[in-house]
């Protein structure tokens, strides 16, 4: 049995799917009879610039021995954690520093045509790239994020989906009367595409939004939105809600709206089609179009607010069909084994580099 | 011996994907008939926000390009600007890396993308003409200063456009550059005509059909004359094909109502390439156009070289299209009477004045617009920018190597140089 450390980067005051992931995962290896922890470094966004800085503290920690144990793997996760140095490291990439790629050029990314700004991308493009070479196995959690991987810093690696977090647990319930959306709250997630939505849905469906906000004035905006369409009897921020709570919003959606720009993955959808709901989705939203297919088990449409309002109409005016679209999902998700395994394809990459 | 390698170009562009319909994007189309006129001197990689294919040559993500540059260096970077969010991924890597750009708008709708509000362009371009590799002010909102294209000539060190008007609107409007490159001088700015295939046989006008068929490109909007065109249609009797973005079809469709045309076909096609296909078939081409600022574009060189009558607006840069090429028609009150009158005598005309009218179009846009004289202009201005470019470029990278030491520089004030120091060295970011 072996000592590990899955190494994660916590943003303090949120919790979103990377730390779900790095819980689930150490769980697992547990499970199999591993003496597994986790090392946590915060992130500051603060000042960009100090990336680099904070990339370089990754690579300062002494990994090789702890606690008098000697550690015979360290596995990384997203941005910086995968900075550290270690004989043996494993990748399960989550996400880089995605200002720096996918998003350079979006309304998501911080990054001008200013020489420092490039030179800081240049730089962070440089380092990823060196300390991800490093590592014995390399892999995503997504096909979208090991492509991303390939196309912008040429390495190659495997894709392992992470199963459920609560695996089984997820059921098919009534078809109430309203959306559901969970997730961080902030402007890639685009959770503010459905309320502008609403005026357009029949007035009888609401809203349903879990997660905490994560960005500054998002909540401003969105409660802006609200009053100007008097939308405040129909959006209902629920925040941070338990397990229980989570599995019974899911099981009584009649839909669950998810549609970030160009996700990485997104636990969401396949914890919406488990609980047998269609999921309403956009055709930029990366991640989540290797599982949603149109009129299959979902609906992806333009990443519009009149598009998603008219998807939204859609399934209520014929809830026959959100049923199918649903129970396509569940079918899927049986198909997949994600609710259940999973887990062993995924903890036999990630160790591979112990055998070798 | 071993054979000489060609010089390499980053081709930036919208591309007309293999598998998918012609898009009315007019650098789509310049790349379709230009590229591999251009490939045949140059060794050229395709650059666009997302990957794919065009006619089975690799279409690579932008953000790939400074790394297989890095890999094996380009000569020369090379954009084509549109008025179009889908070249917002143009504007951004063109300030990172300027090269040769070629316009075919100056007017753009939105500023974006968003982070170049945050662009340090007016400072950079002052400073790297004073000789100095840096840039002193910090970021900082820019104001807004229109629509007109002044970030993006300003960061071209050599720029084409793809019409005369487009050109002289830059050299008035356009005064700073990035470069002053002595090779250059009084030349930077190039106009360089849409290319076009020009057809060997002569149009002829259909005998046989029971209707003259009239073509009419583009959108139904007050530019293209739409209202006067078919006001003036109302009293020929003709068959109108149209063609015009998807999205506006039904408003086409209620104008032609109202001015009670009843003969129309509307094709949803807005692409260089699908008129080119449709306009053998026509009688008379409609180009009429009458604008502040902007061209046809290349429908009308493309109906030129099919030989087929062309009735264009007396405006702007037409002026300078021989009478003998085309019929011209004066924007204003006689606007409608003069296209009315226009169609009216080409529909008159006997075969042997069409093929006279046809030769002469033909002739015209072999001299100005044929797809070998075009690319190889092109070519050319790679070829003359190739070594002009190269002292820029080195000094380009001493801005990016003053970039680098700005970002080391910010992170060691924040954080112990005990601590990090050799970690950026190892990382080789110092």
């Amino acid at each position: 049995m072996a000592n590990i450390l899955v190494l994660g980067v916590k943003i303090p005051f949120n919790r979103g799917g990377a730390d779900t992931l790095v819980n689930t995962l150490v769980r697992e290896l547990k499970n199999r009879g591993h003496d597994a922890d986790t090392v946590d470094l915060p992130l500051s966004f603060s000042k960009k610039e100090n990336f680099l800085a904070q990339a370089a503290l990754w690579r300062a920690l002494e990994l090789d021995e702890l606690g008098g144990k000697k550690v015979d793997l360290v596995i990384a996760t997203k941005f910086p954690s995968y900075y550290a140095k270690h004989p043996k490291k494993s990748l399960w990439l989550v996400h880089q520093h995605r200002s720096a790629y996918e998003l350079y050029g979006t309304r998501f990314s911080d990054f001008s045509d200013d020489p420092r700004d490039e030179a800081l991308r240049q730089m962070l493009i440089e380092g990823d790239t060196k300390t991800i070479s490093e590592c014995k196995f390399v892999s995503g959690i997504s096909k979208n994020v090991v492509d991303r991987l390939e196309r912008f810093n040429g390495i190659k690696g495997k894709t392992l989906y992470p199963p459920l977090p609560l695996g089984d647990k997820y059921k098919a319930g009534a078809q109430e009367d309203y959306i559901l959306s969970v997730g961080r709250i902030c402007s890639i997630k685009r959770v503010d595409l459905m309320i502008k939505a609403l005026p357009i849905v029949h007035n009888f469906i609401k809203l349903k939004i879990v997660g905490t906000p994560d960005e500054a004035g998002v909540m401003e905006y969105f409660k802006s939105e609200i009053d100007k369409h008097h939308l405040w009897d129909r959006v209902e921020f629920l925040g941070r809600v338990g397990d229980e709570d989570l599995l019974n919003l899911y099981s009584n959606a009649l839909a669950v709206y998810y549609a970030p720009f160009d996700e990485d993955y997104g636990y969401v959808t396949l914890e919406a089609m488990a609980s047998s709901k269609p999921v309403i989705t956009a055709k930029d939203s990366g991640g989540t179009l290797e599982f949603v297919k149109d009129m299959e088990n979902g609906l992806v449409v333009d990443p519009s607010s009149d598009a998603i309002g008219h998807a939204v109409n859609r399934l209520v005016e014929d809830k026959a069909l959100a049923a199918k679209l649903g129970s396509c999902g569940r079918i899927f998700i049986e198909q997949s084994g994600l609710h259940k395994h999973g887990w062993d394809q995924i903890v036999d990459g990630l160790l591979s580099p112990l055998t070798r | 011996m071993e054979k000489q390698r060609l010089p390499r170009i980053a081709w930036f562009s919208r591309f007309n994907r293999d598998g998918a319909a012609a898009s009315s994007s007019v650098s789509a189309y310049l790349t379709d008939v230009s590229l591999p006129i251009v490939q045949q001197g140059f060794e050229v990689d395709l650059y666009d926000r997302e990957e794919g294919h065009l006619n089975n040559q690799k279409i690579r993500s932008y953000l790939s390009a400074l790394r297989y540059h890095q890999e094996d260096p380009y000569s020369l970077f090379f954009y084509q600007l549109e008025d179009s969010s889908e070249c917002n991924f143009i504007k951004m890597h063109m300030g990172i890396l300027p090269g040769v750009t070629l316009f075919h708008d100056l007017l753009f709708q939105s500023e974006g993308p968003p982070p170049l509000t945050f662009s340090v362009w007016p400072e950079l371009i002052k400073e790297f003409n004073l000789g100095l590799n840096k840039v002193s002010v910090k970021k900082y909102p820019q104001p807004d200063t229109g629509p007109f294209a002044y970030r993006e000539v300003a960061l071209a060190p050599i720029s084409v456009y793809s019409s005369p008007r487009l050109c002289s609107e830059a050299r008035r409007n356009g005064k700073e550059s990035i470069a002053r490159l002595p090779q250059f001088i009084g030349s930077d700015k190039i106009y360089l005509p849409h290319p076009v295939t020009v057809s060997r046989h002569i149009n002829p006008v259909s005998s046989d059909s029971a209707l003259p068929r009239i073509g009419f490109f583009g959108a139904p909007s007050i530019e293209n004359r739409a209202a006067k065109v078919l006001q003036a249609l109302r009293d020929i009797k003709a068959e109108l094909v149209w063609m015009l973005p998807k999205t506006d079809v039904s408003r086409a469709r209620e104008l032609t109502q109202e001015y009670g045309l009843l003969n129309v076909s509307f094709i949803e096609d807005d692409s260089p390439t699908g008129w080119s296909k449709l306009v053998p078939s026509l009688d008379i081409a409609i180009h009429t156009f009458f604008s502040m600022y902007g061209s046809v574009g290349p429908s009308l060189p493309i109906s030129l070289a099919a030989g087929v009558p062309s009735v264009i607006s007396d405006y702007a840069e037409n002026d300078a299209i021989p009478d003998s090429v085309v019929f011209k028609v004066e924007p204003g009150f006689q606007e409608v009477l003069g296209i009315r009158e226009t169609i009216q005598n080409i529909l008159e005309l006997s075969p042997v004045e069409l093929d006279v009218i046809g030769a002469n179009s033909r002739n015209y846009a072999l001299e100005n617009n044929s797809v070998e004289i075009v690319g190889r202009e092109l070519s050319k201005v790679f070829a003359r920018a190739i070594p002009a470019l190269k002292g820029f470029y080195d000094r380009w990278a001493e801005v990016n190597r003053w970039g680098r030491s700005e970002v080391v520089a910010a992170n060691f004030a924040d954080y112990d140089t005990s601590l990090v120091g050799n970690i950026f060295a190892e990382m080789g970011w110092r």
